[in-house]
């Protein structure tokens, strides 16, 4: 079996063997996409069930942007690079998205769509099951380095305020 | 069985519909334990892979700066923390204490990853839940770091922030009457 030797290096792929990574590989659809391209727009609803995906990001940059309310406009709140995963609420509660992500440059990236990740659970529960919670371990982890971040600068304001 | 079916009621908003005798299976991997006011949960920088789910008492999280401590919140019955750590073991990021006596619900990184995996279906909705909770998370504190980043937290108005940067955090994440969310 061939496997993609870059995706098995990533981090959200820790743990899982040989023949399951094949299988999880089966389930991804590799993709170049040009500049500007937009994976995710913030506060669309559920798209079909083939729109509806996660991305891991293989080769390039994508940045994510959130609108501020009171303005209107984009900011670039981070810039996911290689290894990084994005999409993932896709696939565990589809709603409305929560950011709107685009290709800064050429970008190469997996994506898994909701009929995709539906089919390798159903497929293999137990394989399934461990993919969602790698999926959610990332999303923890990305929270985890934003909130080191933010408690510095807690601290540091703390000092300077008072 | 570590934990009476009555702390049910406490974790039952996270799991959504269980029906009754499957609620054991789910409870059994949760420890009980007590705490007594003044009681030290967590400390910043020590290793953590649990989250704890609030049945009685009160707790405060907060940091520790070299001005002091700066109180982030408090945590009352329902109430988690920790969820981070349960899915990525690491240094916790804040303190914890009891502000009470009380009981806490706590499950390990290992044992949320085996009842997933051996009952996917009925572990679905407390996976769902704490996915949305840690997504929106992100989104508030990736938006907090772009406004320091960029100057942009207190907007052209210092008034509308009179208890300054702290309060306008804690309204972004918590709701604070005084605060403005971005």
């Amino acid at each position: 079996m061939s496997i993609n030797p870059t995706l098995q290096k990533m981090p959200i792929f820790e743990g899982f063997a040989k023949d399951e990574m094949a299988a999880i590989e089966h389930a991804l659809a590799i993709e170049n996409y040009e500049d500007q391209h937009e994976f995710i727009r913030e506060g669309d609803q559920k798209m079909s069930h083939s729109q509806d995906a996660m991305y891991i990001v293989i080769e390039g940059e994508v940045n994510v942007m959130i609108r501020d309310k009171e303005s209107n406009t984009f900011h670039n709140v981070s810039t996911l690079k290689p290894g990084s995963v994005f999409g993932v609420m896709s696939l565990i509660a589809p709603g409305r998205r929560a950011a709107t992500c685009l290709a800064s440059g050429e970008v190469k990236a997996a994506s898994m769509n909701k009929a995709a990740f539906d089919y390798l659970f159903n497929a293999n529960v137990s394989l399934g099951a461990r993919f969602q919670f790698a999926l959610v371990r990332q999303l923890a982890r990305d929270l985890r380095l934003a909130n080191d971040r933010l408690y510095r600068e807690i601290c540091s304001r703390a000092k300077r305020e008072n | 069985m570590n934990v009476e079916v009555s702390n049910w009621q406490h974790i039952e908003h996270l799991f959504g519909e269980v029906p009754a005798k499957e609620r054991a299976v789910i409870l059994e991997k949760f420890e009980h334990k007590p705490f007594e006011e003044g009681q030290t949960i967590l400390t910043d920088g020590s290793q953590s892979d649990q989250m704890f789910i609030v049945a009685q008492g009160e707790l405060l999280i907060f940091l520790n700066s070299p001005e002091g401590r700066i109180d982030l919140r408090h945590a009352k019955p329902g109430d988690f923390f920790g969820e981070v750590s349960v899915f990525d073991p690491g240094p916790v990021s804040a303190n914890v204490e009891a502000q009470t006596d009380g009981d806490l619900l706590a499950i390990k990184n290992t044992d949320l990853f085996r009842l997933f995996v051996s009952n996917s279906k009925l572990v679905a909705p407390l996976m769902k839940n704490l996915s949305i909770h840690l997504t929106e998370c992100l989104r508030k504190t990736s938006a907090a770091n772009f406004h320091l980043d960029h100057g942009t937290w207190h907007r052209d108005d210092p008034e509308q922030h009179p208890h300054g940067f702290l309060d306008w955090v804690k309204g972004l994440f918590f709701g604070h009457e005084d605060s403005d969310e971005h």
